[in-house]
């Protein structure tokens, strides 16, 4: 057996850290900043820094840009230990590594000037979404080649879940991202209304599941029994948790949509899927505890296990409380409310956040061939997170469900306790700073951690190329023991069989739904958009309105009362993209235009809504009043919009531009009878237009 | 080494990576147990609601929820209001129907067309005006109408059916002659008078003139 000696690449392991530490630190500071922007609206810095804007910058700061590089961080640190053997080539490591930090910062800058396709974490618009399929391919390429010059025979389940990520990612970022470009950075998405939606929620929830959770998973994997010491509790547990998480996870993407327009069918698997996820994800949360048992004496002392114990049993709480709230009853109450993003927070604070810190203090130092600076410091930053995580919960929970309750009040008579929606609004407002103070502790750990790290590296040397030794591979074949082990040695076959476990419920749930919609297409209830309506969707889309509004009525006796009769599919057959939105932080806007609100309440309260709304948290938007429309594309909207199917005819693509000019000088006279001066060539004109236009059914006779 | 329990030797899988060893621990059995039921739960919710339709889905669920409230829907069902015709021929008309001698329109009181009028109200009112038309603060926001003070006309039934009928278009509120048509605006208007000195709470401060 020859022993052979090779380097392992530190270098790309520090690099993806560094790019962690400071897209973290980005990525909150625009968390703060958004939490504050509700409360104080004033912190709506114009065009750019307003809430609709900011809010996608921080999410997807905080998904691909913090939690990305750390998952790449440590599956670099990782992989080459546990395949001993360097990264299969420098050149794609640094390829990868510019890439990613040239597209945050590409999305940082589109997203801030209103390019946004408006999906949710799938915001950035096409030629970024190319970007990050070349890139996404470059990690593949390097990550697979890495394990097929492995010096270990097998693979360890850290690997398994590394493999899963990348297969399921690469399969929900290409179809959720298909669409036809209008011009370089706007684009109409192939699918329409109801489709569009559950393609996106099937991409939204897998995102939490491939980008948030199976590659933490396996992180955890490698770096907790690392630093513990300790031998993973079991490994039949890690088989079955892991092929029961990756296929079952994929089949709960509907859950986002309960009590929406998508078929009742799909519904219905999205919660069982979800309440069937429950002891697979729980299995995680044992292996990673459980491979505590006798050291917890030690993760008394230790702060990188601390970190990792509060993560761990994040997820299991935010685990539990995901099927939950599938169930119906309890998703009828939650759904729309800050509760959600208490729910997701408790995820990406605890779980994906304080498993990235206590996997950074362990690594930095053992790369730079050091101890960790300050651990006293480091704890410091724990229980200030922690404290940080207790009060961002405690408020989102409290408002979650007070908004939820108020929604629902009725009073005796039937009718609603609150009607205007504002009073809802309003009570919850010293909950938003809560949340805001909550977040400002987060961050003030991270600043610790920053400071502790600098200082550690400045009394560290990197060892860009740590130099390792194992036995050459094997080639004789030994007797395996196990089907699974078998699998663990072939790559190719685990390769195919995880993609299927993967694809299979998207398939399912997916495509039938498109074959019936292609065979016999939902009947419209609505009138095609005009050229200016359009328009004026894409400002609503470029401003981010969806972030606090949504478009989707649901069948409840309180929701009809208050906006109008319950959304069905037909109302969303020309919407590309849909609408619908996650979050009410403002009113539900699908029937807005047959709500008592004028063109002029529209215009002042579009211009200053805390004049018209005395404690609305809803920003200002003067600029709409005096930017002009740009009607350079409106034709080639309406071309695109008919070779996606829309029965816009010819005519409707040569006239566009006439036909917008008309109805704009027609609701412009309309906003000078109101007393005021708008001129027809302004963005306001068309968003009104727009508003005024939701939520209209075509007229049936009887 | 790593460190391992004396109970454990015994499971201590023969492989390695990176220093990271296994154990062939069972699956806790009550982790087994979790998972079995929740796929049995998920069975019978399938079956219950796909293949034998026993659970009500969200449409069906909607209609059992809204028959509670029939007052709130019987609208949708009614017949189309007549035109939206002159205020001055419709005042007239019900003149007649009242039989009234006055020259004057008389709210009306029975408590069928004040239960409709509050309905009304609440439905397309009680938006900017406050549930109990209270009024609520702010520039697109509607006055008080349970006072005595009144921006348009002197609070009048005539003043309030021709405000209501027109809007205040320049001030956010819609023109309610189209929408409601005439019968449903004397109802919700006669509602209105009925408030008058009601006196609810957080109400918004007066706008426009007294009239007693
Ligand atoms: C920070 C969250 C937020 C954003 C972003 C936001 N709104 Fe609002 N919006 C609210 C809140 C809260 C209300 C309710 C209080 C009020 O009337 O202002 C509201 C109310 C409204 C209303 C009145 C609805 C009704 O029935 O009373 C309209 C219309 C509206 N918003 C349109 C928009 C449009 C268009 C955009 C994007 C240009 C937008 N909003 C962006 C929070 C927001
Ligand atoms: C979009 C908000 C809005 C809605 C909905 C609304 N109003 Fe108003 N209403 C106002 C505003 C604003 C004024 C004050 C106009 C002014 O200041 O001149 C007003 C004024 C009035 C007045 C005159 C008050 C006075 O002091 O002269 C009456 C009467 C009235 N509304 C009745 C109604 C009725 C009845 C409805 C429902 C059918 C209704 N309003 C719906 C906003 C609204």
């Amino acid at each position: 057996m020859s022993v052979e000696t090779f380097h392992y690449d530190n270098k790309i392991v520090r690099n993806f850290a560094f790019a962690t530490v400071f897209w973290g630190v980005v990525g909150m500071f625009f968390g703060v900043l958004i939490a504050f922007q509700l409360p104080l609206p004033g912190l709506n810095f114009g065009e750019h820094f307003s809430f609709g804007r900011l809010r996608p910058i921080h999410t997807n700061a905080a998904i691909f840009a913090f939690v990305g590089n750390a998952i790449f961080m440590g599956i670099y640190y990782s992989l080459q230990r546990l395949c001993k053997a360097r990264m299969f080539s420098d050149k794609l490591s640094k390829i990868h590594f510019w890439g990613w930090q040239f597209i945050i910062v590409a999305a940082a800058v589109t997203l801030l000037f209103g390019y946004t396709t408006s999906k949710e974490y799938a915001e950035l618009e096409w030629p970024i979404d190319i970007a990050i399929t070349f890139i996404w391919v470059v990690f593949g390429i390097n990550m697979f080649g890495t394990i097929s010059v492995r010096r270990e025979k097998h693979m360890y389940v850290a690997i398994w879940f590394y493999i899963a990520t990348f297969i399921a990612v690469a399969v929900l970022h290409i179809f959720n991202s298909l669409a036809l470009p209008v011009s370089f950075m706007k684009s109409y998405p192939i699918y329409a209304g109801v489709q569009d939606a559950l393609v996106q929620w099937w991409y939204g929830h897998n995102a939490v599941a491939f980008f948030l959770t199976t590659p933490y998973l396996g992180l955890m994997y490698y770096y907790l029994p690392k630093i513990a010491d300790r031998p993973v509790y079991s490994y039949r547990l890690s088989i079955i948790h892991f092929w029961s998480l990756v296929f079952i996870y994929i089949w709960a993407g509907p859950h986002h949509l309960l009590y929406s327009a998508v078929s009742p069918w799909a519904q219905t698997l999205g919660v069982i899927f979800s309440i069937m996820l429950i002891a697979p994800s729980w299995g995680g949360m044992l292996n990673g505890l459980l491979t505590l048992r006798g050291a917890w004496h030690t993760v008394a002392k230790n702060v990188e296990l601390k970190f990792m114990v509060v993560a761990v049993t994040s997820y299991g709480m935010v685990t539990l409380e995901g099927p939950l709230m599938s169930f119906k009853s309890v998703n009828s109450l939650a759904h729309f409310t800050d509760w959600i993003v208490g729910h997701v927070h408790n995820g990406t604070l605890g779980w994906n956040g304080f498993l990235t810190f206590g996997i950074v203090y362990w690594l930095i130092p053992r790369i730079y061939n050091t101890k960790l600076y300050s651990p006293r410091l480091a704890n410091a930053h724990f229980w200030i997170g922690t404290l940080g995580i207790v009060f961002y919960l405690v408020a989102m929970y409290f408002s979650g469900i007070t908004q939820g309750l108020m929604w629902k009040e009725l009073d005796p008579d039937g009718g609603l306790m609150h009607e205007n929606f504002l009073s809802t609004v309003k009570q919850i407002i010293p909950m938003y700073y809560l949340r805001g103070i909550g977040g400002l502790l987060y961050i003030t750990g991270v600043f610790l951690m920053v400071y502790n790290l600098f200082k550690t590296v400045k009394q560290g040397n990197l060892q860009a190329d740590e130099e390792a030794s194992a036995p050459a591979l094997e080639q004789e074949k030994t007797k395996v023991k196990s089907t699974h082990r078998f699998l663990e040695g072939h790559l190719g076959l685990f390769f195919i069989l995880s993609t299927l476990a993967i694809i299979a419920g998207g398939l399912i749930e997916l495509v039938p739904g498109a074959m019936n919609e292609f065979i016999s297409p939902t009947k419209p209830l609505v009138e095609k958009y005009s050229p200016l309506e359009l328009e004026g969707r894409d400002i609503y889309i470029r401003e981010g309105c969806n972030n606090c509004h949504s478009q989707m009525i649901r069948p409840f006796h309180n929701e009809t009362l208050r906006y109008g009769a319950y959304s069905e599919a037909g109302d969303y057959v020309y919407d590309r993209p849909f609408l619908w939105g996650s979050k009410r932080t403002g009113p539900d806007l699908h029937r807005i235009g047959l709500r008592p609100r004028n063109e002029v309440w529209h215009y002042d309260h579009m211009v200053n809504p805390q004049k018209s709304s005395p404690g609305s948290v809803m920003p200002p938007y003067p600029w709409l009043a005096t930017n002009k429309l740009d009607t350079s594309t409106t034709s080639k909207k309406i071309q695109v919009m008919r070779s996606l199917g829309v029965p816009y005819n010819y005519d409707d693509v040569r006239n566009a531009e006439e036909n917008l000019q008309k109805e704009a000088q027609e609701l412009s006279d309309i906003l000078k009878k109101g007393k005021i001066d708008c001129a027809p060539d302004r963005e306001m004109i068309a968003l009104i237009a727009y508003l005024k236009k939701l939520g209209k059914r075509i007229k049936v006779k009887k | 080494m790593v460190n391992v329990l004396e109970d454990e030797k015994d499971i201590l899988l023969d492989h390695e990576y990176d220093g990271i060893h296994e154990l062939d621990n069972f699956l806790p059995p009550w982790w087994t147990m979790l998972f079995y039921i929740t796929i049995v739960f998920a069975v019978i919710y399938f079956v219950g609601y796909e293949v034998m339709g026993v659970f009500k889905q969200p449409a069906e669920e909607y209609q059992a929820e809204i028959a509670q409230y029939p007052d709130y829907y019987e609208d949708e069902t009614e017949e189309e209001e007549e035109g939206d015709d002159d205020i001055a021929a419709f005042l007239a008309k019900k003149q007649q129907q009242q039989g009234n001698k006055k020259e004057v329109v008389v709210a009306l009181t029975d408590e069928k067309s004040i239960g409709k009028g509050r309905r009304l109200f609440r439905k397309n009112c009680a938006l900017c005006h406050g549930k109990n038309a209270e009024g609520i603060e702010g520039q697109g926001q509607g006055p008080n109408l349970t006072d005595n003070y009144w921006i348009h006309g002197e609070g009048k039934i005539e003043d309030i059916i021709h405000t209501v009928k027109t809007g205040v278009i320049e001030k956010g509120m819609q023109p309610w002659g189209p929408t409601l048509g005439n019968t449903k605006i004397l109802q919700v208007v006669s509602y209105i008078i009925s408030l008058k000195g009601s006196n609810p709470p957080n109400a918004r401060g007066p706008d426009g003139k007294e009239y007693k």
